[in-house]
């Protein structure tokens, strides 16, 4: 928020501190739907969560996920609440002499005809090609996680990861499904049986504090190598984290071997739809699916 | 002259504590009172006019002070000497961020409100803003050392060869993006100014200061002890450093400009983006036969500024059949500048890359492919070398390096998902020594006699006050504890940049000269005779000498034009290529380095490092990319504008070669801000293509271009 004012792209005239409210926690979930899994609370910092030792534990994924993301002094300082509100990187949306639709509706989207190196090959259209800036996201989606929010009249509800982020449909200004007045309390991890078998593969411009070009979250249940349940989510390819549903599909019951791999990503990547300037994404893609998968069956997180 | 206990040894920074703890002052950082402050307001198009601006909204704000636009600012001479235009002189627009108005209010944050309500109409013309298109136009240089430059016949040559490369290299717009972005404090009494403002040259920045607020230059004073990095961008001076005079005039207060970073994009110059055709030839025995280097590059409109990538050609390689050519084009963007290894950086990324590209044809080891070519003279004006230890880099760099375990063949050692490759390329800058002046003053307490050195010379964050102090403890007999520096402000004796490698071989030279000088006036005093001669701090004691200064002009030696004076390096890459993401690691790399004499092997590794990191950069991360639809770059942070990470760097080790060259100067001091980075990214590249097989022709090599 605060980069944002600085760059005169968010204009809040009234600013809310939650900094006091007791939502930092990270414990087990002893009730409900996702009994057995950890919650994260939302003012809970991301580098706590990273380092957190049941989230190492059983959700190496996230660990490694957020680890990939920003630089360690931004961790230290970011929220997890925060770091699913964070706002896309999109050049034309943070330079306002540029024209926008998600920063200013009407106005045209810049990066569509524009430099769109960095920007969607999935559910884009012409009013908006932004992706979505998140590792941590990307890990989440992968995960199945849910978001726990609650209104100002006190009233819950829980929100599945793949519904809390948004396409740009016709409304690119709204990257979430919040409603006004609504606050992450907190994200809830259901128990899988990944931690084995897990990975999470960032491609991006330098090693360090960079947006991915295309990221690749993969989650794996093996069972005498056949393939028992996978979950594979992207970053870096559209304007939420992406579910590659098609290459999990093709995956179930199949053995795990990186032909396999290599099949299960073309399913994906095979829907996409480059811009002008990241045709390369394609082939990224599929690559960076089938080494993800490799890594996950591995269990090689070097 | 005594010059060996202190100099040449690797004494810490005699600024480091300050540094550290905060104390050291950079521009902005004087505890001024009653300050103001100034934001720039920036065009939204890249050609055409200025029709009107509604400031109804800003000017009502609370604690706006002023707004200056061409229409109310006073008149200034716009050729007085600073880079860049932008001085809110007329109604023309020439480029995309063009600053059109200055707000100045009583804080930051009310500045840069009240400039957002700034309403800017425009008339806008079609600009030059595609490189692609207008490259097509490039025409032949006005300046004459970028005319052609031919010797025996190239294409003939080039025709009858049995090995031949032609191809075209390309670099994109870089930034300069020193840490501390360019800032000003401007403080008037009566009818003089003081600018407090980060200067690499100090004299220029106020000669031009002087000549654009139509002064005196010694109605000017520039003060810029320490400096946050500029890398040529502080070097020429640009608009910022006068519009907070104007400012600070208008207001009747001192006034603080600085910078945004974003703003630094498109207001203090650039790398430009250069096409490089090489054509290269040799026999079949590897001996080269022809070389063209031809250039095509973008200026500004209506200003001219070409960096000489074919420096390098010009002097490397021993060839007969040689021409070095230069086309420009205006664009509609800021003038590009000097920037770190002018052309000599870009420039051997394509030489070096083609060297490389010859050798892999003709079979021959890179390096052997070299020292067949090596020149007993300076190929393009036949003056002999004062030093030229490009050889012995090649050679000591190969056995540091181990380059006997590289395979001559692309893609053949691997580890895990890994391809390893290793490269060389090498590099070279001019060695040259400026005029420069400077006072000592020794005084006496007691039995400790202290000295001061004041020139305004200027510190970029290199080590300028170190090497100072260590030349004068040399040449006083002093040790260093007891010698203070003054630098960087135009009231102190004047002295040459610290641009284009200069700085180290002027100052320590004049600094030499005066620590003689003086010495040799107080002998004189003395009237005595000593078998010994006596140290200048000696004599202050057996004297009684309570206090004595000197000042000393110095000048390059008389004959060191007839030689050519270069420092040259051989640079070696090993890097790792990610087989499925196309990322890639710089493992390891190591620059050799003959440079003459160093004056500080600390603060000297520090300098060859610091170009390699930014070498690394240019290889792999950095662009400057265009809307060519708008004129706007659209990577305008550190988050778009990837300078390299702690991440990216891997092992970096330095050697200098011990060379004595004191042609170009009494001291040998060939100077290494320049060359660390010139060959960086050529050594990369071409370990690339040894690790993966794959040519890439055009930087950064980013990952996409690797798949």
């Amino acid at each position: 928020m605060l980069d944002l004012m600085k760059e005169d792209v968010e204009r809040p005239t009234e600013l809310v501190d939650l900094s006091r409210l007791k939502l930092a926690e990270i414990a087990e979930i002893k009730t409900g739907a996702n009994k057995g899994g950890l919650s994260l609370g939302s003012l809970g910092k991301n580098s706590e969560a990273a380092n957190h030792k049941l989230v190492r534990q059983r959700y190496p994924l996230l660990a490694q996920a957020i680890l990939a993301g920003a630089s360690a002094q931004i961790r230290n300082m970011a929220t997890n609440g925060g770091n699913l509100m964070q706002r896309t990187r999109c050049p034309y949306f943070y330079d306002v002499a540029m024209p926008c639709n998600k920063r200013e509706p009407g106005t045209g989207c810049g990066a569509y005809e524009g430099i769109n190196r960095m920007h969607a090959i999935f559910g884009w259209n012409k009013d908006c090609v932004a992706v979505y800036p998140s590792d941590m996201a990307v890990a989440l989606a992968a995960l199945d996680a849910v978001v726990n929010v609650q209104l100002v009249d006190g009233k819950q509800r829980a929100i599945p990861f793949t519904d809390f982020h948004r396409l740009p449909g016709k409304e690119p200004e709204k990257d979430t499904n919040l409603l006004h007045g609504e606050l992450i309390t907190s994200i809830e991890l259901p128990s899988n049986n990944f931690a084995s078998h897990s990975y999470y593969l960032k491609v991006r411009d330098r090693a360090s504090y960079a947006f991915a070009l295309v990221s690749v979250a993969v989650g794996l249940e093996l069972s005498d190598n056949r393939i028992k349940n996978v979950r594979i989510a992207m970053g870096g390819v559209a304007h939420k984290p992406w579910r590659a549903l098609d290459s999990e599909k093709f995956l179930i019951g199949k053995e795990a071997t990186e032909a396999n791999f290599i099949l299960a990503a073309s399913e994906e990547m095979v829907m996409a739809k480059p811009l002008e300037h990241n045709k390369f994404k394609v082939e990224l893609g599929k690559r960076a699916i089938a080494r993800a998968l490799l890594m996950a069956m591995n269990h090689d997180t070097k | 002259m005594i010059l060996n206990k202190v100099t040449g040894t690797p004494v810490n920074r005699i600024d480091g504590l300050l540094k550290v703890t905060g104390k050291a002052t950079y521009a902005t950082d004087y505890p001024i009172a009653n300050l103001a402050y100034g934001y720039l307001v920036k065009s939204t198009i890249a050609a055409g006019k200025i029709l009107s601006f509604d400031l109804s909204k800003a000017e009502q704000q609370t604690g706006v002070l002023s707004i200056l636009t061409h229409l109310n600012i006073a008149k200034l001479n716009e050729n007085g000497g600073l880079r860049g235009g932008a001085l809110l002189q007329s109604a023309n627009i020439d480029f995309f961020g063009q600053h059109v108005a200055l707000v100045i209010a009583e804080s930051f944050e009310q500045a840069r409100a009240a400039a957002r309500l700034i309403t800017v109409t425009y008339q806008e013309s079609p600009g030059k803003i595609d490189f692609e298109k207008v490259k097509k136009q490039a025409v032949p240089s006005k300046e004459r050392d970028k005319a052609d430059l031919i010797r025996g016949d190239v294409d003939t040559a080039f025709a009858n060869a049995a090995f031949k490369v032609d191809e075209v290299y390309e670099t994109p717009i870089e930034h300069h993006q020193p840490l501390e972005p360019h800032s000003t404090i401007a403080i008037w009494e009566g009818e003089h100014v003081t600018l407090y403002n980060g200067s690499q040259i100090i004299n220029a920045a106020q000669n031009a200061a002087a000549a654009t607020l139509n002064l005196k230059p010694e109605q000017v004073r520039i003060v810029s002890p320490h400096i946050g990095g500029g890398f040529g961008s502080k070097g020429g001076q640009w608009a910022n450093i006068v519009l907070a005079a104007v400012a600070a005039k208008k207001v009747g207060r001192p006034v603080h400009l600085a910078l945004t970073r974003q703003q630094m994009f498109n207001s203090v110059g650039l790398r430009q983006r250069n096409e490089q055709h090489l054509r290269l030839a040799a026999d079949k025995d590897g001996k080269l036969l022809a070389l063209a280097h031809e250039t095509v590059t973008h200026g500004a409109i209506n200003n001219e500024f070409i960096e000489p990538c074919g420096d390098c050609s010009k002097i490397m390689y021993d060839v007969p059949n040689s021409l070095i050519s230069y086309r420009i084009t205006p664009m509609n963007l800021i003038i590009p500048t000097y920037t770190r290894g002018p052309g000599k950086s870009t420039g051997s990324f394509a030489l070096e890359s083609a060297i490389d590209e010859l050798a892999h044809k003709l079979k021959i080891d890179p390096i052997e492919f070299r020292l067949r070519n090596e020149p007993l003279k300076d190929p393009s004006n036949g003056k002999p070398w004062s030093s030229r230890r490009l050889v012995d880099c090649l050679k000591e760099g190969a056995k540091a390096f181990g380059w006997e375990k590289r395979n001559a063949v692309p893609g053949q050692i691997a580890e895990g998902n890994y391809l390893i490759g290793y490269g060389v390329a090498c590099g070279t800058y001019p060695a040259r020594q400026q005029g420069s002046s400077a006072i000592v003053k020794l005084t006496k307490k007691g039995k400790k006699v202290e000295a001061v050195i004041e020139l305004a010379a200027a510190d970029l964050g290199t080590g300028t006050h170190t090497i100072v102090a260590q030349t004068a403890a040399d040449g006083l007999g002093l040790p260093i504890s007891q010698i203070q520096v003054l630098l960087g402000d135009s009231n102190l004796p004047p002295a040459a940049g610290s641009v284009g490698s200069v700085g180290a071989a002027s100052y320590a030279n004049v600094v030499n000269d005066g620590c003689i000088k003086i010495t040799n006036e107080l002998l004189t005093k003395s009237g005595k005779q000593f078998f010994v001669r006596p140290t200048a701090a000696e004599l202050m004691i057996s004297e009684n000498t309570d206090s004595y200064q000197t000042r000393v002009d110095a000048k390059p030696p008389e004959n060191a034009g007839q030689y050519s004076s270069h420092s040259f390096n051989a640079n070696f890459a090993e890097v790792w290529v990610n087989r499925s993401t196309g990322m890639v690691k710089v493992k390891r790399f190591l620059a050799v380095t003959a440079a003459g004499k160093i004056l500080n092997p600390k603060t000297a590794r520090s300098q060859i490092i610091g170009g390699n990191v930014w070498g690394i950069g240019m290889a792999l991360t950095e662009e400057s990319v265009i809307d060519p639809r708008y004129g706007n770059f659209i990577t305008r942070s550190f988050a778009d504008y990837h300078v390299p990470s702690n991440l990216d760097i891997g092992r970096l080790d330095s050697i200098f070669i011990n060379e004595e060259d004191t042609i170009p100067n009494k001291l040998g001091v060939k100077g290494i801000g320049e060359v660390g980075i010139v060959g960086v990214a050529g050594a990369i590249a071409n370990a690339i293509y040894n690790a993966t097989g794959k040519r890439v022709r055009s930087l950064p090599i980013t990952p996409d271009k690797l798949l």
